[in-house]
C-alpha cells in the first residue's frame, strides 16, 4: 500500500465525522430558537432546505426567511440526530438520519414528540462541507 | 511508524464506521415495514436473529418469514439507535447499542414507545460486514 491510497483512505474518514460534526452543527443552530443569523452558515450558497411539510427555502436569504417563520412556529425544540449513513464521492456526499425529539409548538403552547428522516446531499467548498439539499420527512407526531 | 501498522490502524476505524453504517441500514429496512425482501441482505447466510421477547431465526430463509411476521405485527416502527460500544478482532466484531423509538402495534393500532438493548456479533465476507448474531434484549415498553 503507498502512501497516497493511505491518505485518501484517511481523508474518507474525516469527511465522514466533518459531516457528522455539520449535522451537529446544523442541530444545535435549530434548538437556538432556529436562529435565522447563523442557520446559512452551514449551507452552500445555493442550498436547499425543502420538506413536503414544512416548505422549501433555496440559497441562504430564503433559508433565513423560513428559519424566521420556523422561529415563529416553534418554541423549542431538541434535534437528537442518529443512525448515519453518510456516502463520500470525492468532494460531494450523501447522508441519510434519522431524528426524533421534543418540540412545542407556540400555537396552543402543545408540546409534541416528532421522529423524522434525512435524506441530505453536502458540497466540500473550500475544505470546508456545507448543505447542498436537506430533505425532511416527517414520520411520526404524539403528544408529550 | 511503520506502513503495515498505520494501515491496520486506518482498517480498524474503517472497520468501526462500517459496522455503524451496517446497524443504520439494517434499521431502515426494519422501519420499512420490517421488509422481508431486503432483510436478509445485512445477515450472513448462517446469520442468527435472537431475542426472548419477539423469536429466533437461523439462516435467510427463517430470517425472512421471522420479518414477514413482524410485518403484520408492527405497522410503523423507527428504530433510533445510539450508544455503540464496537470491538473489532480481524474478521470478527461484537457491538453493543440502545434503541429507542416508537412503535405502533397492528392490533387495536396500540401506539407504545420501546427501549431496548442490542448484543451482536458481525463478520466480515469478503470485505463487508454482515450480522453473524443479533440479540435484541426488551428493556421498556410504555404507551404513548
Amino acid at each position: 500500500m503507498d502512501m497516497a491510497e493511505l491518505q485518501q483512505r484517511i481523508t474518507r474518514l474525516e469527511d465522514i465525522e466533518a459531516i457528522k460534526q455539520l449535522k451537529a452543527r446544523y442541530s444545535h443552530i435549530c434548538d437556538d430558537l432556529h436562529n435565522p443569523d447563523t442557520i446559512a452558515s452551514v449551507f452552500a450558497e445555493d442550498g436547499i432546505w425543502e420538506s413536503a411539510d414544512f416548505g422549501k427555502a433555496v440559497g441562504h436569504q430564503e433559508i433565513r426567511e423560513l428559519f424566521k417563520g420556523f422561529r415563529d412556529m416553534f418554541t423549542f425544540s431538541q434535534h437528537n440526530m442518529m443512525n448515519p449513513i453518510i456516502e463520500v464521492n470525492g468532494d460531494r456526499a450523501t447522508g441519510v438520519w434519522y431524528i426524533m425529539g421534543p418540540w412545542t409548538l407556540t400555537a396552543g403552547d402543545k408540546e409534541t414528540w416528532m421522529a423524522l428522516r434525512y435524506d441530505d446531499d453536502y458540497v466540500k467548498t473550500n475544505g470546508e462541507w456545507k448543505y447542498q439539499h436537506l430533505r425532511v420527512v416527517l414520520r411520526m407526531t404524539a403528544d408529550r | 511508524m511503520e506502513m503495515s501498522e498505520l494501515e491496520k490502524r486506518i482498517t480498524r476505524l474503517e472497520d468501526i464506521e462500517a459496522i455503524k453504517q451496517l446497524k443504520a441500514r439494517y434499521c431502515h429496512i426494519c422501519d420499512d415495514t420490517h421488509n422481508p425482501a431486503t432483510i436478509a441482505s445485512v445477515f450472513a447466510e448462517d446469520g442468527i436473529w435472537e431475542s426472548d421477547d419477539f423469536g429466533k431465526a437461523q439462516g435467510h430463509k427463517d430470517i425472512r418469514a421471522l420479518f414477514s411476521s413482524f410485518r403484520e405485527l408492527f405497522t410503523f416502527s423507527q428504530h433510533n439507535i445510539s450508544n455503540p460500544v464496537i470491538q473489532v478482532n480481524d474478521t470478527r466484531a461484537t457491538g453493543i447499542w440502545y434503541i429507542m423509538g416508537p412503535w405502533t402495534i397492528a392490533e387495536n393500532n396500540k401506539e407504545i414507545w420501546m427501549a431496548a438493548r442490542y448484543d451482536d456479533d458481525y463478520v466480515k465476507i469478503n470485505g463487508e460486514w454482515k450480522y453473524q448474531h443479533l440479540r435484541v434484549d426488551l428493556r421498556m415498553n410504555v404507551a404513548r
